[in-house]
């Protein structure tokens, strides 16, 4: 079961119900969508991309439903394919890239936002995997050793990706305020 | 405004989740099991096609050019209705060890999928028995590999199950569809590899030429005849890696396996041609080889002094390997050449990159990546050496790398990097 945070509360559809073994995917799916949906647009900064990788994920899980409900982290097991999934679509997307126009930089919604948007330039200021940290973290309410699970790496770089992150942000933001 | 919540949860205001969203994935479902069926359908069509014209031709053949033959039978070959071949390769790595649901897929433009369903709760890495391996974190994971036609073992495995190479579950793959150009030579009395051409960067990063695979052989190979046909082979949409034939009056005489540089080129890795082609690498000393090192290696380990590699000593070598990636990342010099073979220069191995604690071994064994090993250093040193593979920590494949060791009376020792 993922532990949550106190203050995930404040976050936008916390999830708080337990998974049964009873639920149906639809009910599984209902609690879990738009958290799901926020933190993959968080990570990748594209609405379209954070639907497909939310579909691909959730199709995964249902095929696989009888199995995976009797697991003790249904939840977890749901984030960790979603984020395999956007790994293999940067990785695909980059020897894409590479093959047909040569070396190409992976730009990313947050990247192109407008100066007077602080929000975005805030994010726009942390790279892809510190953002996935701090995602995972911060606004998901993740562990860092769950987190680290989910993004195939230890946690304790998790924390130091995270630590980067907020400190880019707060630089950023700095900047802004002068 | 400076606190990260805050930051997050306002950016992610920015989507809203469609009220739809569950109908969505339904519709999505339903299209994904109708395109199966449609592929299914039209794959068992050309099957069916395929085998009556097959028994056709066999009876008619054996029957002076009717079927039945003499005082026809009644007989009449009956379109197969053929088992449809999925297109991906179902496995599932669990406690009780590797389960493969599909023991017969068939391949897609870009290489055959394999959707790896890990619920073990630990990262894997799923081991192709003489192929290679990748990432199996936990989580389900899409896997493209070029694998060409033919029987493999397929292993879901830690560091520390890597020896267990008895473990291995069978899957097949076939081509109904004819995907796979074959990259076998198909004519040769002899044949022999050629060293590859490459330059290198002052960033140590290996230079190749501008263009298409095709192009970039055509530029850099000498010998070619105006009649031979310089074509794609292996699979058409692979984009890390391309394979590129030479064919000659109809036969395959020379075949090329390339790599992407960092900048938008390609670079020959390996190639073998038949002798007496004369077909060579702009660059090389001059035809086929058999002087090492050559490809991607420097520099080849006397192999005087080692020892056999055994079963079960492998997880030694693994760690070893560790040790010497991590000192190498950490700038430790007198540790590094404590591990490092003595046969070789101390500059032989550099391709090392992550960070100390960034970077795991989730592969090692005997198997030699690509055959890399045999090309570059010969069969006595491929005998002698294992291959550790490590995750370097990124979300990039191309930036994990191998290590190789062999063993001495002193423990192991690492010769190469790639």
């Amino acid at each position: 079961m993922v532990r949550m945070n106190e203050s995930q509360s404040a976050v936008t559809e916390p999830f708080t119900t337990p998974e049964r073994a009873e639920d149906t995917f639809e009910g599984f799916f209902g609690r879990n969508h738009a958290r799901l949906l926020r933190g993959l647009y968080l990570v990748t900064g594209n609405a379209q991309e954070a639907e497909e990788i939310m579909q691909d994920a959730f199709l995964a899980v249902w095929e696989r439903w009888d199995r995976i409900r009797e697991m003790d982290d249904p939840t977890g097991y749901l984030f960790r394919t979603a984020m395999n999934r956007s790994r293999s679509r940067v990785r695909r997307a980059s020897r894409a890239a590479r093959r047909t126009v040569g070396r190409v930089e992976r730009r990313d919604a947050f990247a192109d936002v407008e100066d007077r948007d602080t929000v975005g330039r805030a994010l726009a200021a942390v790279s892809p995997r510190q953002r996935a940290a701090l995602v995972l973290t911060e606004y998901l309410g993740y562990p860092s050793e769950e987190a680290g699970k989910i993004l195939g790496i230890k946690a304790v770089t998790v924390r130091a990706l995270a630590s980067q992150g907020r400190a880019a942000m707060k630089t950023e933001l700095e900047s802004d305020d002068e | 405004m400076s606190d990260p919540r805050t930051i997050l949860e306002r950016a992610a205001r920015r989507i809203d989740p469609r009220t739809d969203a569950f109908e969505r994935l339904e519709r999505r479902r339903e299209r994904k099991a109708r395109n199966r069926r449609i592929t299914a359908g039209v794959v068992a069509l050309f099957v069916a096609i395929g085998g009556s014209y097959a028994a056709f031709s066999v009876f008619r053949d054996s029957n002076g050019g009717t079927i039945g033959g003499q005082g026809d039978t009644g007989f009449r070959p009956s379109p197969t209705v053929a088992e449809p071949l999925p297109s991906v390769a179902d496995v599932s790595c669990t406690d009780a060890g590797t389960q493969i649901s599909t023991p017969i897929v068939q391949p897609q433009p870009d290489g055959v999928h394999i959707m790896v369903e890990n619920t073990t709760g630990a990262d894997l890495g799923l081991q192709i028995q003489d192929f290679g391996g990748d990432n199996a974190p936990m989580g389900t994971t899409e896997i493209v590999r070029p694998i060409p036609p033919g029987v493999y073992g397929l292993n879901c495995t830690t560091s520390s199950k890597a020896a267990e190479w008895s473990t291995y579950e069978t899957f097949e793959v076939q081509d109904p569809r004819g995907i796979w150009v074959s990259t076998d030579l198909t004519s040769c009395m002899s044949a022999s590899g050629i060293a590859a051409a490459s330059s290198t960067s002052s960033t140590g990063g290996i230079v190749g030429v501008q263009g298409t695979p095709v192009e970039v052989v055509t530029s850099t190979i000498s010998g070619l005849l105006p009649t031979d046909l310089v074509e794609p082979a292996g699979y058409p949409s692979t984009t890390d890696e391309a394979n590129v034939r030479v064919v000659r009056d109809g036969k395959v005489v020379a075949t090329y396996h390339l790599f992407p540089d960092d900048h938008g080129g390609w670079y020959i890795d390996s190639a073998s041609a038949c002798d007496g082609t004369n077909l060579t690498s702009l660059g090389s000393s001059g035809g086929p080889s058999a002087t090492y090192p050559r490809g991607w290696f420097e520099s080849c380990p006397d192999v005087a002094g080692t020892l056999p590699l055994e079963q079960g000593s492998e997880q030694d070598g693994a760690d070893v390997a560790l040790r010497f990636a991590r000192a190498y990342l950490a700038g430790d010099a007198a540790m590094v050449a404590d591990l490092a073979d003595p046969s070789i220069p101390k500059e032989a191995i550099r391709t090392i990159t992550g960070t100390p604690d960034g970077i795991s071994v989730f592969a090692s064994g005997p198997e030699d990546p690509g055959g890399m090993v045999e090309f570059g250093c010969g069969p006595e040193v491929k005998a002698r050496t294992l291959a550790v593979v490590f995750d370097d920590g990124t979300n990039s494949a191309s930036m994990d790398f191998t290590l190789f060791l062999v063993l001495r009376s002193d423990g192991w020792k690492v010769w190469g990097a790639h």
